[in-house]
């Protein structure tokens, strides 16, 4: 006589087929098969899903790291030597922690103990928010609506990169201007820690608003990052840039090693100098 | 489990994970642009908070998580945004002669439709699993997430899959 057959579900199945039973269990779900046909189609079908995706989404596996991964991964090991090297009293990296951290963000490890002074106040200038689609850092370009990725990406033909850019070299910060039928604000200048110089700015047309940090390296500008973001629907203007789009903004602050924002003549001196790292 | 504890620095081992990241964020979201946003954003974040990443604990894991919450956070805003229109690339077309592997080829593809049908919490336990080759209590914890959640929520996606593959199937023949 044989025993009734138990009725296995499917979580101990998939769990079978996993590797995490215990060995007697495996044993008595082993012989049940030999005897269950329908048992054993049941497992079948789950092994065969199984099958069907293991090797699905296998093509980065067989593909050289793209360049941009290993720029970053350069990049932010330069920022945390830096850092480490470093440590400047009165801000550098720390100075981008006055902005409020995402949910999953970790504590910070040099939280500043002073009030915010007016020049750290400036770093806190709230970006467009709302929404938010980042665009890693090194180069990224953005059309119609939404962004695309930087690489192999058609360039922007709704956003005026070019136009963007050339305002940048000329125009001061904090005074917005009109460009090609929408608005620049240029935020604030900084130095990163390769020694180029660098602008947050902010673009919006429309109702679409971006904010963007770019560089000035070998007398072109380049975006290093742009968050897509909307004026909060409560009509208080922006709010404060948040999740990916907040992390992506930080990271490619502290990526970069951004000093401290630079003062009214500082930046006008800079810009007198072309921006050129020299100056 | 072969992960980089001790020997290679965390810069080598960061460097040496960047394909399985980039596999997995191409099975999270379909689409090997948008995996590839995914991967630069963890890198990035990554390296930002090394320092919270304890020694003797896996590497993958960890960055996985960092990936898996940036993915989270990006379907919250496309979510506000609308839908993105994905063209995966099905199979060029190719000669009679390369039948087999364009057949291959189209079977990856429906495969990944089919995944993409998924619900999102249901995909992420499917990928670290089924893919990644996490076990059930690694898969938990990357996802922050009790074992017999993992073991439902696969339970389901593989169940939702195989009937998904197998309608295909039938009517792809």
């Amino acid at each position: 006589m044989t025993a009734p057959l138990p009725t296995w579900t499917d979580e101990q199945l998939n769990a079978f087929l996993d590797g995490e039973l215990y060995d007697d269990t495996c044993a008595a779900i082993e012989r049940d098969l030999e005897r269950d046909t329908d048992l054993a189609g049941r497992l079948e079908a789950l092994a065969a899903a199984n099958a069907a995706i293991a090797h699905a989404f296998d093509a980065p596996l067989d593909q050289p790291v793209p360049e941009r991964h290993l720029a970053a991964i350069e990049a932010g090991f330069a920022a945390r030597e830096a850092q480490a090297a470093a440590p400047r009293q009165d801000g550098n990296v720390t100075a981008f922690r006055l902005r409020p951290r995402p949910a999953d963000g970790a504590p910070a490890r040099t939280a500043p103990a002073r009030p915010a002074s007016e020049r750290a106040a400036r770093w806190a200038t709230p970006i467009a928010a709302g929404l938010a689609l980042v665009i890693g850092a090194a180069g990224g370009l953005f059309a119609g609506q939404g962004l695309v990725p930087a690489p192999g990406a058609p360039a922007g033909e709704t956003v005026p990169l070019l136009q963007v850019a050339a305002a940048l070299e000329d125009a001061p910060s904090s005074s917005p201007l009109a460009v090609s039928g929408g608005t620049l604000q240029p935020v604030l200048s900084f130095r990163a820690a390769d020694g180029r110089f660098c602008r947050e700015f902010q673009w919006s047309k429309r109702g679409d608003a971006f904010s963007g940090i770019a560089c000035k390296s070998d007398g072109q500008w380049g975006i290093e990052v742009m968050i897509a973001g909307a004026p909060a629907a409560s009509g208080e203007g922006f709010t404060q840039a948040s999740g990916a789009g907040g992390m992506a903004l930080e990271a490619a602050l502290s990526a970069l090693g951004a000093g401290e924002p630079l003062s009214a003549e500082d930046e006008a001196r800079a810009m007198a100098g072309d921006w050129s790292p020299a100056s | 489990m072969t992960d980089a504890r001790g020997s290679a620095s965390p810069r080598e081992a960061l460097t040496a994970l960047v394909p399985r990241l980039r596999r997995f964020a191409y099975a999270l979201c379909g689409h090997p642009g948008d995996a590839d946003d995914l991967v630069q954003v963890a890198l990035e974040r990554a390296i930002m908070r090394l320092d919270q990443w304890q020694p003797g604990t896996r590497l993958d894991s960890w960055v996985f998580r960092i990936l898996h919450n940036a993915h989270v956070d990006d379907i919250r805003a496309k979510k506000r945004r609308g839908t993105v229109v994905d063209i995966d690339d099905v199979a060029g077309l190719a000669g009679g002669d390369a039948e087999r592997a364009v057949q291959a080829r189209l079977d990856l593809a429906r495969t990944r439709e089919a995944m993409d049908t998924l619900p999102d919490e249901q995909r992420s336990v499917l990928v670290l699993v089924g893919i990644e080759g996490l076990s059930y209590q690694e898969a938990a914890d990357t996802l922050s997430i009790p074992i017999g959640t993992v073991m439902s929520r696969l339970s389901r996606a593989r169940k939702a899959l195989a009937a998904r593959l197998e309608t295909q199937g039938a009517t792809a023949r």
